[in-house]
């Protein structure tokens, strides 16, 4: 493990190595599959890189909430990546842009290895490396990767848990719409 | 059948314009322009056409109505919240929860009704040099806005999630009392914090806007104030951008309002960052400064029979034991219950994973307490200051002194004692440092909360209650606007919401905006009419 003092020196390095290759190179990603789903073509926001990522991370932020086999399993997925997308395109341009930053992080090989010591990309870490890592980043002394992670988790679970698809499983009846004659 | 009675209206011929459907730019004038259609808005606007003058009201948010609000929160959070109800303290502390609407946060807001405390009317008296403001002075404007809005004590049993806290309470041997309402024929549903899909609440949607429109005033929303444009001691025009559909971007047109007189309602945060866009006038460095948020901590429960905290009226107890005494040495908060919902509750719980979900599991039987720090009193608590990002938004820069800690810290310990008192199997602060499945009893809960650390993100801390900002008084030196509102810069421009309080409340706001804003409206009026305005509604 590495120390703090040494997490905040690599970390400070990350954020300005991330502003010196935006400068040179503008965002760029490696080692990073396209996602695509029935829904994706819908996406406002995510692009296939990005989209991956979140397909990546997801599942593991909502370990036991989502069905635990496939095909419901990956269905539940591409709702929740599609929901994501959309819970980013309604945020304003100023927070859109710091979304936006947050995946460059993510995406840059450099920043991801030395800010999360992941070596060979997202599409090969495993779930208990990807749940380190969120644990990693959400306990890191580095104040914009504690955010980075809070912004994450709000998206996934507010992609989720704003589903009906997963209010049976939390004993949630939903709203009354009953008492409206349904949803009109 | 629910009638929707914004539909209605404008099959009337109510002359609303939405910007997101203009195709060319578009002049507007009025004799009086209010910028914002919230509890400061709506008021001002009903108050001032029914005294027959020609009123243009602008706002930025849509307008929706019961037939839009479907209470689901995926779609109310976007639609009706500032920023996607993801609006942030600069360092991301805090989350704030702010409307963005026709009818602004009075849309969404839970319908508790406060006056004023007299306390807080005396510290402006006293040390804000505020005129007009005593409790006595204030109290007609109350009731008539009590009257108007049918503000009464909540009638029917409190829900599972309010009664826990009155038990809890009671069982310590601490008062508490029933909270009073703005609603009319209420169904006792639990989703006002998505738009009232039965018109009960009434809000400004309901109430000060369709008066406003029936008189003859403009709405024009989807459109966003730019610039107020100054020269020398007037303002001589509005520069706006209609937006598109998403109702985030400018969609290119432009919109410009000239009007004798302007009134600001943007709300706190909104109203200071118009101000210091336009580049007015600001020798003292008061505008945005001394910006008030109450700022809320939470302690969730886990209780052995179902809460559902989902349903029924959302807030219908409280308790100011916490902040009744004197307390000029430790901040004090009030306490109440906030709704839960699948959404908010999942990001509140900052755990992922299987924890998380098994948190999630037990939702129907989780009960959340909420404090709210009285902030503004204390020389330790001066506030935040509202920033403009690069792009002109608004942010607010809220620092989190020791003196606040110190208050979120003991409420902590009061909340997971009440909970206890009440029955709760365990307790779980939200804080990212809390155990994640909480305390079991009172006695670990008292000697591991001491143990938090006391620092930014790792506490889960949120406001529904933006104050300040614009304050008023009469010393330039430490205010924005004088005790009639009149901005001290310039003739023609006026603040009259919730920024202008020179303090936070320390109690839930809306009636205090309501009060401020019948007082002010009705005092322009007089001056443009010459005669005292005679409400047609109340």
């Amino acid at each position: 493990m590495l120390s703090r003092r040494q997490l905040l020196k690599t970390g400070i390095a990350g954020v300005c190595m991330l502003g010196a290759a935006r400068l040179a190179y503008g965002p760029f990603g490696e080692n990073v599959s396209a996602y695509s789903s029935a829904l994706s073509d819908q996406f406002q926001w995510l692009t296939p890189q990005r989209a991956n990522i979140v397909s990546r991370f997801a599942p593991v932020m909502l370990q036991g909430a989502i069905p635990a086999n496939n095909p419901a399993r990956q269905q539940t997925l591409d709702e929740v990546v599609y929901g994501f997308d959309l819970a980013v395109s309604g945020l304003t341009p100023a927070i859109q842009k710091e979304v936006d930053q947050l995946f460059m992080l993510l995406e840059l090989a450099p920043s991801r290895r030395l800010l999360f010591q992941v070596w060979d990309g997202w599409d090969h870490a495993t779930d208990q490396q990807l749940a380190d890592f969120l644990n990693a980043m959400k306990n890191h002394p580095i104040g914009l990767l504690q955010t980075a992670y809070a912004a994450l988790h709000k998206l996934t679970m507010a992609a989720w848990y704003g589903n009906p698809k997963s209010w049976e499983r939390i004993g949630y009846p939903g709203p009354p719409h009953h008492l409206f004659g349904g949803v009109s | 059948m629910i009638i929707d009675p914004i539909k209605q209206g404008l099959a009337s011929g109510w002359d609303h314009r939405d910007g997101a459907l203009l195709t060319e730019d578009l002049t507007l004038e009025a004799d009086v322009a209010i910028i914002g259609s919230g509890a400061g808005g709506g008021v001002s606007a009903e108050i001032l056409s029914q005294a027959g003058l020609k009123v243009l009201i602008i706002e930025e948010g849509p307008l929706k109505s019961s037939t839009d609000f479907k209470m689901m929160e995926k779609d109310a959070y976007p639609a009706l919240y500032q920023e996607s109800a993801g609006r942030q303290t600069a360092d991301k502390a805090i989350s704030i929860f702010q409307g963005r609407a026709v009818g602004g946060t009075t849309v969404v807001n839970w319908t508790t009704s406060f006056r004023t405390p007299d306390r807080t009317l005396d510290y402006w008296k006293e040390n804000f040099a505020v005129e007009g403001f005593s409790a006595q002075e204030m109290l007609p404007w109350f009731l008539k806005m009590e009257q108007r809005l049918n503000i009464d004590t909540w009638k029917a049993p409190p829900n599972e999630n309010n009664s826990i806290l009155q038990r809890g309470l009671t069982k310590l041997g601490i008062p508490s009392h029933t909270i009073r309402r703005n609603v009319l024929g209420c169904w006792n549903l639990g989703y006002c914090g998505m738009g009232c899909p039965t018109n009960a609440k009434q809000s400004m949607l309901v109430t000060t806007l369709p008066a406003a429109l029936n008189s003859g005033a403009t709405l024009i929303s989807r459109c966003r104030v730019e610039k107020i444009q100054f020269k020398s001691d007037q303002v001589v025009g509005l520069d706006c951008l209609a937006l598109d559909a998403s109702g985030n971007r400018p969609s290119g047109t432009k919109v410009t309002v000239k009007a004798k007189h302007y009134v600001l309602a943007g709300g706190a945060i909104n109203s200071p960052a118009l101000l210091l866009r336009s580049k007015a006038a600001d020798p003292n460095k008061t505008i945005g400064a001394r910006t008030f948020l109450h700022p809320v901590n939470a302690v969730a429960a886990e209780m052995p029979k179902r809460v559902e905290a989902y349903s029924g009226a959302p807030q219908s107890i409280y308790s100011d034991y916490f902040q009744q005494q004197d307390h000029a040495q430790e901040m004090g908060f009030k306490l109440e219950v906030p709704p839960l919902h699948p959404v908010l509750i999942s990001i509140i719980l900052g755990e992922f994973g299987e924890h998380h979900a098994s948190l999630m599991q037990r939702y129907p039987r989780v009960h959340a307490m909420i404090a709210l720090l009285r902030d503004g009193f204390h020389e330790q608590s001066q506030g935040g200051q509202v920033k403009l990002r690069d792009d002109g938004s608004p942010l607010l820069d809220y620092p989190i002194t020791d003196y606040l800690w110190d208050g979120f810290r003991r409420a902590w310990k009061s909340m997971a004692e009440t909970q206890f008192a009440a029955g709760a199997h365990r307790v779980i602060p939200m804080h990212l440092d809390s155990p994640v499945m909480g305390y079991s009893s009172w006695q670990e809960a008292r000697r591991e909360i001491d143990e938090l650390p006391l620092q930014a993100l790792r506490a889960r801390l949120l406001s529904a209650h933006v104050m300040g900002g614009c304050a008023m008084g009469e010393d330039p030196k430490r205010s924005v606007v004088n005790s009639q509102g009149r901005f001290h810069h310039a003739d023609n421009l006026w603040v009259f919401d919730g920024s202008a309080f020179p303090t936070s409340i320390s109690a839930n706001p809306q009636l205090s905006i309501y009060g401020l804003a019948a007082k002010q409206a009705s005092g322009l009026a007089q001056r443009l009419t010459g005669t005292i305005p005679v409400s047609q509604s109340a």
